[in-house]
């Protein structure tokens, strides 16, 4: 039986720029690693379900969920994805627990289950607060509590820690992997930091204009951005 | 005061906005959401009776709504009287007339949510429909309270369209802006004053609603 969770073919053209790329997760957590502009965001929203590519095939445990040879597109409701993406934000109807309950509505035990959510990301005091009292960061967790409620079968990050501070984002990265070790969900994060990807320590995916140019370890396709990472720290260090 | 013209009309208006809203929300949604190459012409046309005389409305319509025509005939069969010169002719009449006021505040209020909170509500489960309902309607709030009460003004202060399929026939379709002409006719300026006096307060106090709404919202058209 094959180890692979994702298995992605995209191609897409959007004017002078296009996407053509073909990759597989088989770690639980990956980074797709590039420049702005090198076609990230497209891959994860393609794979959301949020963009209908030209010519694709997205199959995910096994089951497809694009497939255009056969006109497959299943609608990204019916996914099981969840997404936090830099334009991601919390809805201003509904207070911190009404927003974290909004994708497990149904389920009979959904109040509980948005509580524990907050809990875990350490926002359940802000339970009843709109989201114009909650501050930046705490928003963030919120946003994740909320992607994670359904419990999803694919996690997909488009920076969402890039608005944050170091010690707030280390703070909301040891929820997300408290959640992940007794809830394994395979990750695929975007970011264009690499001290990120260090950070991570996750199999990382190297994007430049809608190509992968390589797989693997960080410390492998990022030689490069590790070496000019470790000067400026030796250089802050001696100053 | 002809209280009677009154009382008609702000059922009329009533119908009518009921009844518009109805079929306004899912066409807004739509126009403010698709990419479809109809979609121009479906704004076009929705948006005619801004720009068309109400005489010409009402003149088709009275065409369109009579035994004569096609239609008229079959909705006159089906009724078992014609549309045109009832109260009933009046609310289709009014829906088309004021169409655009209640279209077009509904999709400036649409367009102006923030679609990346469309697709996390997909992304978490939800459906088009519950999408729209419940996410995109709680959102739009103001603008619903603009276009109804801008349809419903509207709807109040018709005349050409109202005269031209309804007549003047008391308690029926006798509106009160035709209650006006008919003063006025009559050389009867003091009940005249009277009844614009009460639409012009009307008038105010509904455009004060909206842009007190609007001011607290930061100036947006929602």
């Amino acid at each position: 039986m094959s180890d692979t969770l994702l298995a992605a073919r995209i191609q897409h053209n959007f004017g002078p720029a296009s996407l053509d790329l073909h990759f597989s997760l088989n770690a639980p957590w990956t980074v797709l690693f590039g420049p702005s502009g090198s076609g990230k965001t497209s891959v994860l929203r393609a794979i959301a379900g949020l963009l209908r590519p030209h010519a694709a095939r997205i199959v995910l445990h096994g089951t497809r969920l694009t497939d255009t040879a056969v006109s497959l597109h299943t609608p990204p409701h019916l996914r099981r994805i969840g997404y936090t993406g830099p334009h991601s934000a919390l809805f201003p109807h509904l207070n911190a627990v009404e927003n974290v309950r909004f994708g497990v509505r149904h389920h009979p035990d959904g109040h509980n289950r948005a509580q524990q959510m907050l809990r875990l990301f350490h926002v359940e005091h802000l339970a009843t607060r709109r989201p114009t009292q909650i501050s930046w960061g705490e928003r963030q967790r919120i946003l994740l509590a909320r992607a994670l409620a359904p419990a999803p079968r694919l996690l997909l990050l488009d920076e969402p820690f890039a608005a944050l501070d170091l010690a707030a984002r280390t703070a909301v990265l040891d929820n997300l992997r408290e959640y992940l070790a007794a809830n394994p969900t395979p990750v695929l994060s975007v970011t264009h930091d690499a001290a990120e990807v260090f950070a991570l320590s996750a199999d990382t995916i190297v994007l430049e204009s809608g190509r992968i140019t390589a797989q693997g370890p960080p410390h492998t396709v990022l030689a490069r951005e590790r070496e000019l990472l470790l000067r400026t720290l030796n250089g802050a260090q001696q100053s | 005061m002809d209280t009677q013209a009154l009382l008609l009309t702000l059922r009329l208006a009533a119908v009518t906005t009921i009844l518009l809203m109805a079929l306004s929300l899912p066409l807004a949604w739509w126009l403010a959401r698709a990419h479809s190459p109809l979609r121009s012409i479906v704004e076009s046309l929705t948006s005619l009776p801004l720009l068309l005389p109400p005489t010409v409305l009402g003149f088709y319509l009275l065409v369109l709504l009579g035994p004569a025509s096609a239609p008229g005939h079959a909705l006159t069969s089906l009724l078992g009287h014609p549309l045109a010169f009832t109260f009933n002719g009046l609310v289709v009449g009014s829906i088309l007339y004021s169409l655009p006021f209640a279209v077009q505040p509904l999709v400036a209020g649409f367009r102006s949510l923030n679609s990346a909170m469309l697709d996390d509500a997909a992304l978490l489960g939800a459906s088009p429909v519950r999408v729209f309902a419940s996410v995109a309607l709680p959102l739009a709030r103001p603008s619903l309270v603009t276009a109804a009460l801008l349809a419903f003004m509207h709807t109040v202060g018709e005349f050409g369209v109202v005269l031209m399929l309804g007549g003047n026939i008391p308690g029926r379709t006798r509106t009160i802006s035709i209650a006006l002409y008919d003063q006025v006719q009559q050389f009867d300026y003091a009940s005249a004053n009277r009844t614009a006096l009460v639409l012009v307060c009307a008038a105010f106090l509904a455009l004060l609603a909206i842009y007190t709404r609007r001011s607290r919202t930061g100036g947006r058209l929602v």
